[in-house]
């Protein structure tokens, strides 16, 4: 096992290699000038050439990437080059903060989720599976900003159920935090129960199902000793792999509701061509992309005795 | 049993994380995301619609950052709060200055009774006096390429000695040096509370940058103690000091008890009878704090406004169609339901917009005729009433409405819209109906009401025939696009940097071309000849003369179409907001406002 998660991380370096050799060749090719987008409508040529040669955009290539790996191994990105901001301050701030909005209506959502399409799952073929069948469809046809727009409006502003917007750090802050995570788990539903539920009756037409039922066990049991258990592999693949996002946040949500999260400071810095934050965010959902891998991969040996990690 | 286990572990795992995130943001803040009101605290709530780049007035040149600069710092002079059109008075300064007979040396005393508010950059923490050296240090760090990328052409080739300064620590090369290594001829601290500047041309424009905050004085300590930190810890002699901010740009303000400035004791004819010199002669800020969120969206901005959670926001085209109306040119009431408890406000502001063409383009660049048949048939009028619900008014030149030498002044008219007459423009220029004319490109950067400022245009100018298709992109693609010449037709616009019409009309001449201010390229001689008296005239007859020429000079070759001003509108409750009277300029109606706690703690009952 350590030796697999050795050769494992081992082989995250060319990957590394290859996320950032294409990030820096795309933003230096095919990219804005960042200076030009800074200045703006001030821009002069020798005003673009200060702020390039300031920035370090002048220097040769190779110097540039070689910089950019050692940024990478000392985990420090230097400044924005807009806000003028160190990185690592706005992503420790900004991750934890995209974290508390995403990660409870994750971890919330993915269990109750689960737990629906159990039922549904159970009661398949009934009218119950029907109609809810009409419900993740409609959920998944509704676009996540009506959603977002309508429930602040009712909600929040009408029936005065939830804060209309704002973000507080701290757990004073938790009253801010409802109605996004509502939002969250509402636009995960559909999708969610719907894979669940495909899963889960996918199980149940295999042969140890009809085993374990020709062995005289309740439906319960083999729903929940047999059939449950191995379809947490592909669930478990699902969510894991999920997790490095949620560190990005929702760029829609983090707008509407105020919140200083990763997604709105990931959004703006493509508009304004904010190199080093692009950089740094990419390499940083490269690497946790890759550990989440992994992790997913170690989790299948731990579920399934069939796994043999190797 | 291991495998449980583990499930278990990993439970625990998500757990501990979940509580983990929602305890561990670093600094708790005591304030509540609302403004927290205790009904004695005078506490103005306003939003802001987008983060500032910097909070140090040297780095920023944006409105957002500027919003928060201006009540955090000083500049030597302001503009009258209530006075309309815009009149200087001095802040930093202790009177206007005195011009020398040549018109070329400032003389500018300034006060001794002003203090920078205390902070840890000082001895003991206690802020020390403002002198005359502090405005020699900013000024010099002003010119700083290493600090400032952005405003420095504001007072670019005006100040004796400061370009020569600025280029030489260009080639220094490392913004590594002190300043008193790079003395400005031109600037002089003739003693402890007088300041001499040698200008290079009789001209009123630096006094009038000098009102800016990009001019605000800085204090030399904390800068040597913060270095380029100095952002997250701004102070200087202004209004109020922060006293929190985040990342989003969330900001947080407590009132400077020592400030310097009064509220004015006269104002424009009727601000009397409105109860705007209420509070003439008090000592400014009116109001104990400012709490000012950003809130980039128009819902929940004004969802919290209609329950009493702010004190002012502006209204942007989805606020406005909710909440108000246009009842004729510039006039606006809100709606029925919201009349006895919310006041409305417009003022004009001095950005202008218009339509460039793409001069090096084959055919429209070649073409007056093509450019003029357009130039007839924009319907800036119905744009200003289909696009952006009214808020703006329609302009005949490029110089906004606010400035003086705009198009009323100088008796100037652009084609009276003209479908039939364009019509026939456009068979002589070669294309009648617009047979043989190919699709011309309309580049325009997304977001905002693009899509509909696209579709208003394109509907009016099929009707002379001239089709047009939208190409969309992301800011920095556009000014791409742009300085490639790769496009058609575009909008282009411009806010004032300081309030002459030379800084409108000199963005159309050669010398733009190469500053990355003339999109379309258009060069014309004897507009730029008039471009260049008209930066040494002084303001008169002579030289509105020389903006009528200018101005006859694009119609006839019409490289641009002038389409409108902006109107900006905004909602305050009627009940527990006194003092409001927007001022664009200067920027600085948060110190002037003042609220009554209790009505503000009762709220709205709509």
């Amino acid at each position: 096992m350590i030796q697999y998660v050795i050769r494992r991380f081992l082989q995250m370096i060319p990957i590394l290699i290859g996320v950032t050799l294409l990030i820096f060749l795309l933003f230096t090719f095919f990219g804005e000038d960042p200076a030009r987008v800074a200045l703006g409508s001030h821009a002069t040529p020798e005003k673009i050439a200060a702020l390039r040669a300031k920035w370090g955009l002048e220097k040769p290539l190779v110097v540039q990437y070689l910089q950019f790996w050692r940024e990478i191994l000392t985990a420090d990105f230097g400044r924005s080059f807009v806000s003028g901001e160190r990185l690592s301050d706005m992503f420790k701030e900004g991750a934890l903060v995209s974290l508390s909005v995403t990660l409870p209506p994750f971890v919330m959502g993915t269990v109750l989720n689960l737990c629906v399409a159990m039922l549904v799952a159970w009661y398949r073929g009934s009218f119950f599976d029907r109609f809810m069948s009409v419900i993740f469809t409609a959920c998944m046809s509704v676009s996540y900003l009506v959603y977002i727009l309508l429930l602040q409006y009712v909600l929040a502003y009408k029936f005065d159920l939830f804060e209309i917007n704002g973000f507080i750090p701290g757990v004073k802050g938790l009253a801010f935090l409802f109605l996004p995570w509502l939002i969250l788990m509402t636009v995960q539903f559909g999708p969610d129960v719907r894979l669940y539920r495909s899963i889960l009756l996918e199980e149940t037409k295999a042969d140890y199902v009809r085993t374990a039922r020709a062995k005289g066990l309740s439906e319960k049991k083999v729903m929940f000793k047999h059939v449950l258990k191995n379809a947490m592999i592909p669930v478990m693949t699902y969510t894991v792999v999920e997790v490095p996002f949620l560190v990005m946040g929702s760029f829609v949500l983090e707008r509407y509701f105020s919140i200083p999260g990763i997604g709105d400071l990931l959004v703006s810095s493509v508009n304004t061509g904010d190199f080093p934050v692009i950089k740094g965010v990419t390499v940083m959902i490269a690497v946790a992309y890759s550990v989440f891998n992994l992790i997913t991969d170690v989790l299948y040996a731990a579920v399934d005795p069939r796994v043999k990690l190797s | 049993m291991i495998r449980i286990r583990r499930s278990r572990g990993f439970g625990l795992w998500v757990f501990l994380m979940f509580f983990a995130c929602v305890h561990s943001w670093f600094s708790a803040c005591s304030c509540s995301s609302h403004g927290g009101l205790d009904g004695k605290t005078k506490v103005l709530r306003k939003v802001l619609v987008s983060k500032g780049k910097s909070l140090d007035p040297h780095r920023q040149f944006d409105e957002p950052s500027a919003e928060i600069v201006v009540l955090l710092y000083d500049s030597l002079f302001t503009t009258h709060y209530l006075k309309r059109p815009i009149e200087f008075i001095p802040n930093l300064a202790a009177a206007m200055p005195v011009f020398s007979d040549s018109g070329k040396t400032m003389t500018i005393r300034l006060r001794d009774d002003v203090r920078f508010q205390d902070g840890d950059c000082f001895a003991n923490g206690k802020g020390r006096p403002f002198v005359a050296n502090d405005v020699v240090y900013s000024f010099t760090r002003f010119a700083d390429p290493f600090v400032n990328s952005n405003s420095y052409s504001l007072i670019e080739g005006l100040v004796v000695g400061l370009d020569d300064v600025r280029k030489a620590m260009t080639v220094k090369g490392d913004g590594q040096y002190k300043y008193e290594d790079f003395p400005v001829d031109g600037l002089k601290a003739i003693d402890e509370h007088t300041i001499q500047v040698k200008l290079t041309r009789a001209t009123m424009v630096p006094l009038q940058v000098m009102a800016k905050s990009v001019m605000s004085i800085v204090p030399r300590e904390c800068i040597d103690k913060y270095g380029e930190d100095f952002q997250f810890h701004p102070l200087g002699t202004g209004a109020f000091k922060l006293k929190y901010t985040n990342r989003l740009g969330d900001a947080w303000l407590v009132k400077n008890q020592n400030y310097h400035l009064t509220y004015p004791t006269e104002g424009a004819p009727g601000d009397a009878e409105k109860g705007l010199l209420v509070d003439a002669g008090k000592k400014l800020p009116l109001v104990d704090e400012i709490y000012a969120p950003v809130i980039e969206e128009s819902q929940p901005a004004v969802l919290k406004f209609l329950r009493g959670y702010f004190d002012w926001i502006g209204l942007d085209a989805d606020a406005f169609q909710r909440m108000a109306q246009k009842t004729g040119e510039g006039q606006f009431l809100v709606k029925d339901e919201y009349k006895d408890q919310i006041s409305i406000y417009a003022a004009m502001d001095s950005s202008s917009f218009w339509l460039a063409f793409n001069i090096q383009n084959p055919i429209i660049g070649k073409n007056v005729l093509l450019r003029r048949a357009i130039g007839m048939a924009v319907d800036r009028q119905g744009y200003i009433d289909n696009v952006i619900n009214g808020r703006g008014i329609v302009l005949d030149t490029v110089v906004p409405m606010t400035i003086a030498s705009n198009h009323k002044d100088i008796g100037f008219t652009w084609y009276a819209r003209n479908v039939e007459q364009a019509k026939k423009l456009m068979a002589e220029a070669g294309y009648p109906d617009g047979r043989g004319l190919p699709e011309f490109k309309y580049v325009s950067p997304s977001g905002g009401a693009v899509q509909r400022a696209f579709e208003f245009h394109r509907r009016t100018l099929a009707q002379i025939g001239v089709r047009i298709v939208l190409d969309t992109m992301p800011y920095s693609s556009y000014l791409k696009k742009i300085d490639g010449g790769d496009f058609d037709i575009t909008t282009s616009g411009w806010g004032a940097d300081y309030p002459d019409p030379e800084n409108f009309t000199s963005l159309l001449t050669t010398y733009a071309r190469s500053q990355g201010q003339n999109y379309g390229a258009w060069s014309n001689k004897r507009y730029d000849q008039l471009s260049d008296l008209t930066k040494v005239t002084p303001p008169g007859d002579e030289r509105n003369k020389m903006f009528r020429e200018m101005a006859e000079i694009i119609k006839d070759d019409v490289p641009v179409v002038p389409l409108f001003g902006v109107i900006r509108v905004g909602v305050y409750p009627k009940n527990w907001v006194r003092n409001f009277k927007r001022d664009l300029e200067s920027g600085r109606d948060a110190l002037h406002i003042d609220i009554d706690v209790k009505r503000q703690k009762e709220g709205f009952s709509l």
